[in-house]
């Protein structure tokens, strides 16, 4: 990449925020994932949403491949440049811009950590319904663009259910924002109203293939007076399926999780039993009494698990999963979604693929609405069982696609663009060309198109 | 090119999993433990690239130990950029965060180590600290003669005792009242004790952390064969980078050391608690406390010192003592070197000056003179009524001495 472009960013972001020294790009070369290395040309951190603009507008001209950066926690390489290019590093932008009380709504610039964020609001009395565990780099352009989840899921879904509206930088560099404030005069408050179909969406769950967020308006909720917590154990993951279908069918929780006894050990939980499943609820001291009284009557009737009082919630055991492991051990994460009623089969095809592999493993569930996110951990040794490990999770990936399970992120790594209906991927194809002619944005995610 | 002293971190490195927790907080909000400071890497916050985390100079100390990277002055000068205050790899409820658990500060080490060895490191400012220390046994380049000024008029002290009192450079020559407080009070409490006066060389912190290994030694040679002439059986250090350098990096030296190291809190503390010192004048101020990386986060935990420093400051009658965000394992990092630092060491201080008045408080107190130091001018350039002191000036003033 010739010093020229880099004199151009500099000129747009100033010279201390652009570098292409080979030891800086090596600091971006890897992510969380067990991808990379991966270098980049060129690193630049720009301080505002017209910077950012204007180094779209350079790099759709000069045909730049761009990957815009948050925290670098995606587990499948997501924030790594795959051809090179500019990574965009939006760790400079993590101002909260407005704390609306009257809409209930937060406006950030989206390289704020998303910690943060909540300590923030959380400091006025107020509280996303999320609680997301994870590295404290999460930043919330990554975390929206990933669709997050966390507890309070299967309540309130997932991050971008919460979503009011984006400020977006397409990729040949104009300034979008959607939700309510694309209307004249009006405030970010809603996200769904009369100026058309919901183009927010367009860039949720898109790891900045379709253009960089750089503002975010989430809708805040008043904390809860109290909440409320039950933790039940069960000697088979059939058995472990019915308790969290019985608990999402009543709706009377705030969040539900499942883990089998290995991810306990790896997460330094206590091991109460086979498998576990929390409950979560929050609310008026009355509610939340009554939740949980509900929830302990129907596990006991069905008789099929038992209450285990010394079950922790997951955000009290967890506090950096891979530094439980005895290095080299690390770990890796290949996730997905699924219909609660296959819960065991998912189980055992990850049990079984972990088996013929070798490789120590653990699983954890969050139950989102009516569906289920997948966190399965293997643990391998960088430097002995890379190779195994990826095998693994291609494997894994085919038996999980074959069972009916989709993929949590369109990460490169594996590629699932073979399993995406044709006239889905032809639709898909039209909007991202549309909006990236030059095919600039994260090169090399899936779903792939021909340009 | 081989990096000797790097290789054996070689499975805490590859182990680094670019997590970013070593970046910025808070970490997880969630957790009963409460949330952490929102600044972790003080040169991180300053210079907003991975480069400047630890997760970036990792990656580099991987490349070079693969063999995919040449050093190079301006990566010398970045991983210079960085006051080893170990915020990078805390613990919290009882284990680190942070998968390479705890072995930034000593990669770091480590790989300054190498450079000094090829000739490439350190900077200029650590350079000539290391040229003062030769010339003159401390790091201001001052005449070893004024070593005992700060003796306090007419204290007479004997030439050996069980306690000698090892100032350091910084409470001798920069904050000599420091010292001077320190000593009136060990004399109001009854401690005997001897200084090395000509004979105490710097501790020689400023040559390890900046990997001058072969400068090193000589310095701590020196230094534990004349603590072993006055027959002292407990060191007293009034500056944390010399509590820590002689109680963990001597003894990789020099072997066992037959004296303890404490520091002049811990003395003070058992002084206050047998009722030896008894500080009777009330003060009416607010304050909060600066924990020293170096007495607390660096150290192992179970020789962090917390509750000694706190329990001194809250023997005075009058105060009001408030805590800063991060304190204890995540003390806020008081930026260090205003010397071989200058710009970080400032805007570090800044931050923690900022964090003082958030919580209220009138004065800063601290129990390092380097805290002192550089906390001071900060505190200075930011034309601020906040005084900074340490905990032997104000335990001073509460007795009346």
């Amino acid at each position: 990449m010739g010093k020229g472009i880099v004199k151009e960013l500099e000129t747009i972001v100033g010279a201390e925020n652009v570098t292409d020294e080979e030891f800086e790009l090596i600091a971006y070369s890897r992510d969380w994932s067990y991808d990379g290395p991966l270098k980049p040309d060129i690193i630049v951190t720009p301080g505002s949403t017209e910077e950012v603009s204007a180094v779209m507008k350079l790099a759709n001209k000069t045909q730049t491949p761009v990957c815009a950066r948050g925290g670098g926690t995606t587990t499948t390489g997501m924030a790594l440049p795959r051809e090179g290019g500019i990574v965009l590093d939006l760790n400079r932008m993590g101002r909260i811009e407005e704390i609306d009380e009257d809409a209930m709504a937060v406006t950030m610039q989206a390289g704020i950590t998303v910690y943060r964020m909540i300590k923030f609001i959380e400091k006025r009395g107020w509280k996303i319904p999320l609680k997301p565990k994870f590295g404290s780099g999460v930043s919330m352009a990554g975390w929206a663009s990933f669709n997050g989840v966390g507890a309070g899921g299967s309540l309130y879904g997932r991050v971008t259910d919460m979503l009011l509206g984006l400020e977006v930088v397409l990729p040949t560099g104009e300034i979008v924002t959607t939700g309510s404030a694309s209307f004249k005069g009006a405030k970010q408050f809603c996200r769904y109203q009369g100026t058309g179909p919901d183009l927010t969406g367009l860039f949720l769950n898109t790891f900045g293939t379709m253009g960089v967020i750089t503002g975010i308006t989430l809708r805040v909720y008043r904390k809860p007076e109290t909440e409320g917590f039950i933790g039940y154990g069960f000697e088979t993951a059939e058995d472990a399926q019915e308790g969290i279908r019985i608990l999402t069918e009543a709706n009377i929780s705030y969040g539900i999780n499942l883990y089998d006894e290995e991810m306990c050990k790896i997460a330094g939980l206590p091991i109460p039993a086979p498998w576990v499943v929390h409950m979560y609820a929050e609310g008026w001291k009355e509610e939340v009494d009554f939740r949980v009284r509900k929830g302990r009557e129907l596990l006991e009737k069905a008789g099929i698990g038992e209450e285990r009082p010394k079950a922790i919630p997951f955000w009290y055991g967890v506090e950096g999963m891979s530094s439980r492991l005895i290095p080299p051990m690390r770990t890796a994460c290949v996730g997905g979604f699924h219909p609660l009623g296959i819960t065991a089969a998912v189980f055992h095809a990850y049990n079984r693929v972990g088996e013929e592999y070798n490789l120590r493993r653990g699983m954890v569930w969050w139950v989102i609405n009516n569906y289920a996110n997948i966190f399965p951990i293997y643990v391998y040794n960088e430097e002995t069982e890379l190779d195994v490990m990826i095998k693994a999770a291609h494997d894994l990936r085919a038996e999980w696609s074959d069972l009916g399970c989709t993929p949590d992120f369109p990460g490169p790594n594996p590629d699932i663009t073979d399993r995406i209906v044709p006239e889905y991927l032809a639709f898909y194809t039209k909007v991202k060309k549309t909006l990236d002619p030059n095919h600039i944005m994260h090169r090399g995610m899936s779903p792939r198109v021909a340009y | 090119m081989k990096f000797e002293m790097l290789e054996p971190y070689h499975r805490w490195i590859w182990n680094c999993q670019s997590c970013s927790t070593c970046q910025k907080g808070p970490q997880n909000v969630f957790s009963p433990a409460g949330p952490t400071p929102d600044r972790i890497c003080p040169s991180y916050d300053k210079y907003p690239r991975l480069t400047y985390s630890a997760q970036g100079r990792i990656l580099a100390a991987r490349a070079f130990l693969e063999g995919t990277l040449e050093v190079t002055d301006s990566f010398v000068a970045s991983l210079y950029e960085c006051t080893l205050c170990g915020s990078c790899g805390p613990e919290r409820m009882g284990r680190s965060s942070c998968s390479v658990h705890r072995q930034q500060v000593p990669i770091f080490r480590a790989l300054r180590t190498d450079l000094v060895k090829m000739g490439k490191a350190p900077t200029e400012p650590y350079k000539k600290v290391a040229a003062s220390i030769e010339k003159s046994a401390n790091r201001f380049g001052t005449a070893k003669a004024k070593r005992t000024q700060w003796l306090p008029e007419g204290m007479a002290l004997p030439e050996k005792a069980e306690t000698l009192y090892f100032p350091g450079c910084v409470a001798t020559f920069k904050s000599p009242e420091i010292a001077r407080s320190t000593a009136k009070l060990l004399n109001r409490g009854g401690v005997e004790f001897a200084v090395l006066g000509e004979e105490e060389w710097c501790c020689g912190n400023p040559l390890s952390a900046s990997g001058q290994q072969d400068a090193f030694e000589p310095v701590v040679q020196h230094n534990v064969s004349a603590i072993m002439g006055t027959g002292a059986n407990r060191v007293m250090t009034s500056c944390a980078c010399c509590y820590n350098v002689l109680k963990f990096r001597y003894p990789e030296v020099a072997g066992d050391l037959d004296f303890e190291v404490v520091h002049t809190t811990e003395v003070l503390a058992g002084l206050i608690d047998e009722g030896k010192l008894k500080p009777e004048k009330s003060l009416s101020r607010t304050l909060t406390y600066q924990d020293p990386c170096h007495l607390t986060r660096v150290n192992a935990p179970e020789v962090s010192l917390f509750e000694e420093p706190r329990k001194v400051i809250q023997s005075i009658p009058g105060i009001s003592f408030t805590e800063m965000e991060g304190n204890g394992m995540f003390t806020q990092c008081c930026g260090r070197n205003p010397y071989e630092l200058p710009e970080l060491s400032l805007h570090t201080g800044l931050n923690r000056i900022k964090d003082a008045q958030a919580a209220g408080a009138d004065t800063l107190v601290t129990s390092c003179a380097f805290c002192n130091w550089s906390l001071g001018r900060a505190a200075k350039s930011l034309g601020t009524d906040m005084q900074v002191m340490d905990v032997t000036t104000l335990l001073i003033q509460a007795m009346g001495l």
